[in-house]
């Protein structure tokens, strides 16, 4: 072979290679979403949303979950929005380029890809341990933990793409900063911010782990955060593990429920940021 | 001067002679041994620039001579960079405002108007009214005289006055910085600055903005950097050509343009460098 | 200061039966000097609050794994005992199985999120590559206990019936194939654990991979095109040494996400506590058995064993992710 053809050889089989992973990738979304769908979409019934977790055996749905989520991630997301968007504008606006700033951009984006199990530990020794009983509470701030460095970093970035010159024009009217950049920039930013919230609201939505301890689960219907409340993923994960048929059906319902929400604001996330950019 | 000089310009304006005609009139804002500063780097070295009231004046000089720099110097909008600052004197009406006062109350009194137009996220009438907002109670019907009255003058008027309420970043290049030319002028500024306010229009929209400018100076004095020497000499009344970090030579734009007495002046105006 | 200068009568510039006359300002606007410290605070608090809240992390986990600590001294780290009625716990059986799935979810989703990336940037027909990457971006984004049931209900049995049996089946359990792949054959084990590991942490890796690939200045690109490299040889001769430090970085990373999973990893680890003796064998990791076994925590030593663990994992994640950071601040991604 000459020293052309061996080259050519050696990248084609790159390309299969390079392709093949990619087959690979895609098949194993394929197969997990068929899954999903064929098992979910099997178990759905009218009682999915109006009834709650049933006793083994009996008729039920998943509605105490449902709702127990619900107000969880609403809990987190409000507690993740302020701490982040407060955070996130620091460290655009009044940090930047500080030392100290890059300290806190750092610990966050280690905190980012933090064990969401330990952050469960963290708030159980916080919330649950010293009031001797889990909670809603402790499952939402549990979840904020989660998604308040997301917003942060989603927050630095868009607030850093809106030109100076906006802000310089703001203030040689005789503006305050801080009145520049709510009155200004951060309307100049709305749908960035937006996505930022619904990056985090993804994220939390499917967290199981940081849930176990904290807000642990409840088998009866309570909205109410200061008793241990349910929630679609610990309800999964218990269900699943049982020897009960119409549990492990029930489990499968309620992924395919959370993997739809999921798809479902990353989609509207895609479209907002899409329009903004035609804007 | 010989060509060689020419191709070999200098690295520092010390040893130039200064040429200073000051004006007759009453000078609104003057500058006094300005210097300014970019951490260590000293960028202005003792500028003096004398303002007449209700007139234009021009700044003119090559890409780093320092215009822009003296201009931001004097509505303190440096301010907001940790690392710049200023010494020296700027007297507005008699006050020395470099180093008292407030730098909001300043900036209601000094306005500027940036090379890129900057619309606020907001409708037209908001971001007219957005400055005189900050300071003063307005009722509607107050208001909507004020925003009209601020709009007639940037010559934007005609083209607004029936989508008022629409965004402000709707509208074209040219209509977006005569609105930003509202915006500066709606807070009744003494003094509006403008830093190559045309440089991103078109000629269609430039004219017209010049055109506003030139009205606009019987009620406020206009300070305006640009790099365009048609452009100074079409609409300023006093010229300062700076030269790395010194005022070279000010004076009336007719004298400036056509018979200045420092050889980098003539140098400049007459393209041979710049 | 300030209040009392900048104070002048005004001409009025239009004659006006409204008062449209504006006033000259004596200070900052009102209420903002007030406004801006208050806002410029909340807003310091709140970067700070991020800071202080991983000290208290760091902080209560150590405090709660203190009593563990002291209890079972240097030898938590290395006994393999774990046992709640006699109260004797040791970390070595988690430590060991958080190791070995990491690093082998590491070593099969490598060159799988290598070779994604590299299609998308390289080869994919342009019409394809958004919604392949979407499609990357999707598995990315299912939850982790969506992947546990995945791999309970569908790939154990599969792996159970067409890998374990076979192998069982014509392997002496003596000879070296037996004893390397024996185990009970339900498909719950840490090779298997590890495969659901790296399908997790693949289209992450794979997303930030395609980052850094595109920081490749285009001019670079063309000009190894331009010499006559091949595409294999463009990417192996210009664009990897290019993002070295950076493709560290996002294997350090890939680390730290599998290092700290939990969901995935519970549903299919097998659940047992000692060494894992073989491939197919039953373990466990820090996060399976915190997850486990903490809610219904028989005593305080036993809560306290596994928030020490707690603490070691945290230890272990820190590190890693830290310096993947670093390294990826320098590749700009």
């Amino acid at each position: 072979m000459t020293r052309a053809q061996r080259r050519r050889a050696f990248n084609g089989v790159f390309v299969v290679l390079c392709s093949i992973a990619t087959l690979i990738a895609l098949s194993a979304l394929v197969m997990i979403l068929w899954t999903l769908l064929s098992k979910g979409l099997g178990g759905i019934d009218g009682m999915i949303f109006t009834h709650d977790q049933p006793a083994p055996g009996s008729p039920g749905g998943l509605r105490n979950a449902i709702v127990g989520s619900l107000i969880m991630c609403a809990l987190g997301m409000a507690i993740a929005l302020v701490i982040g968007i407060l955070a996130g504008t620091w460290l655009a606006e009044y940090g930047a380029g500080t030392k100290y700033g890059h300290v806190v951009r750092f610990f966050n984006d280690v905190l980012i890809s933090a064990p969401s199990i330990l952050i469960g530990l963290f708030v159980y020794e916080l919330l649950v341990a010293p009031f001797h009983g889990f909670s809603g509470y402790a499952g939402g701030v549990a979840l904020a933990f989660l998604a308040t460095p997301i917003v942060v970093r989603t927050t630095e970035d868009i607030l850093t793409l809106q030109p100076g010159a906006l802000r310089e024009a703001g203030m040689a009217l005789g503006a305050s900063r801080a009145f520049v950049i709510r009155k200004i920039i951060w309307k100049s930013a709305r749908t960035g911010l937006l996505t930022a919230g619904l990056l985090g609201f993804a994220r939390i939505s499917g967290e199981t782990a940081p849930l176990l301890f904290t807000s642990l689960g409840n088998q009866f219907y309570n909205a109410k955060l200061s008793q241990p409340m349910a929630s679609l993923p610990t309800t999964i994960f218990q269900f699943a593990l049982s020897a009960y048929d119409d549990w492990q059906r029930l489990a499968w319902v309620g992924a395919l429920l959370i993997a739809v929400a999921v798809l479902f604001i990353n989609i509207v996330g895609r479209v907002l940021a899409r329009e903004k950019s035609h804007a | 001067m010989t060509d060689t000089a020419v191709m070999n310009p200098p690295s520092s304006s010390a040893g130039e002679e200064q040429f200073m005609t000051r004006p007759e009139g009453e000078l609104l804002l003057e500058s006094r041994d300005l210097k300014f500063f970019y951490g260590a780097n000293e960028s202005l070295h003792g500028v003096d620039l004398p303002i007449e009231k209700n007139k234009i004046t021009a700044l003119i000089g090559p890409s780093g001579c320092g215009k822009s720099t003296l201009l931001r110097a004097l509505n303190r909008i440096y301010a907001l960079y940790p690392g710049q600052r200023a010494e020296g004197e700027i007297i507005l009406d008699g006050e020395d405002v470099l180093k008292g006062g407030d730098p909001a109350a300043l900036r209601a009194r000094v306005g500027m108007v940036f090379q890129k137009p900057t619309p606020f996220p907001m409708s037209i009438y908001d971001n007219v009214a957005f400055g005189v907002r900050l300071y003063h109670k307005k009722n509607k019907a107050e208001m909507d005289e004020i925003v009209e009255r601020s709009l007639t003058r940037a010559a934007l008027w005609d083209e607004v006055k029936n989508k008022l309420h629409t965004s402000g970043l709707g509208l074209s290049g040219g209509q977006q910085q005569r609105l930003c030319v509202a915006r500066g002028i709606a807070v009744q500024p003494e003094i509006l600055l403008l830093d190559e306010p045309a440089s991103a229009l078109d000629p269609v929209s430039t004219a017209k903005l010049e055109q506003t400018l030139v009205e606009l100076k019987k009620d406020v004095t206009i300070v305006i950097v640009t790099h365009n020497l048609q452009q100074a000499s079409r609409i300023s009344d006093y010229t300062g050509f700076m030269f790395l970090g010194r005022m070279i030579e000010f004076g009336p734009t007719a004298e400036i343009f056509s018979n200045p007495r420092s050889r980098r002046t003539r140098d400049y105006v007459t393209g041979r460098f710049g | 200061m300030g209040a009392e200068t900048l104070s002048l009568p005004r001409r009025p510039l239009y004659e006006s039966s409204m008062d449209t006359e504006l006033a000259s300002p004596r200070g900052a606007p009102p209420g903002h000097a007030l406004g801006e410290i208050i806002f410029r605070y909340a807003c310091a608090g709140a970067a700070t609050f991020l800071l202080a809240a991983l000290a208290g992390v760091v902080v209560s986990l150590f405090i709660g794994g203190l009593p563990a600590f002291r209890a079972f001294g240097f030898g938590f780290l290395t006994s393999t005992t774990w046992n709640p009625v006699n109260e004797v716990y040791g970390a070595a059986g988690p430590i060991v199985g958080t190791l070995i799935t990491s690093f082998l979810s590491l070593l099969v989703a490598l060159p799988l999120a290598l070779g994604v990336s590299v299609f998308l940037v390289e080869f994919c027909p342009v019409k394809l590559s958004r919604p392949i990457a979407i499609a990357v971006e999707l598995l990315a984004g299912i939850p982790s206990i969506v992947y546990g049931m995945w791999g309970l209900f569908v790939l154990a049995p599969w792996f159970a019936a067409h890998v374990q049996m076979p192998i069982a089946m014509d392997f002496a359990p003596d000879s070296l194939i037996g004893k390397i792949f024996s185990g009970t054959p339900n498909g719950a084990n840490i090779f298997t654990a590890s495969l659901i590991l790296a399908i997790m942490i693949l289209p992450y890796m794979a997303a930030v991979f395609r980052e850094l690939f595109l920081t490749v200045p285009p001019q670079v690109r063309e000009a190894a095109y331009g010499l006559g490299c091949t595409p294999f040889e463009v990417i192996r001769a210009v664009v990897i040494p290019y993002v070295r430090r950076g493709m560290i970085g996002v294997i350090m990373l890939g680390l730290g996400r599998a290092l700290g999973e939990t969901m995935a990893v519970t549903f299919i680890i097998g659940n047992s506590h000692g060494f894992p003796h073989s491939l197919f064998d039953s373990g466990s990791t820090i996060a399976s058995t915190v997850a486990n076994e903490f809610a219904e925590a028989t005593s305080d030593m036993h809560t306290s064993a596994l928030i020490a663990l707690g603490f070691l994992l945290f230890v272990i994640t820190f590190i890693v992710l830290a310096v993947a950071r670093l390294l990826l601040r320098e590749a700009k991604v």
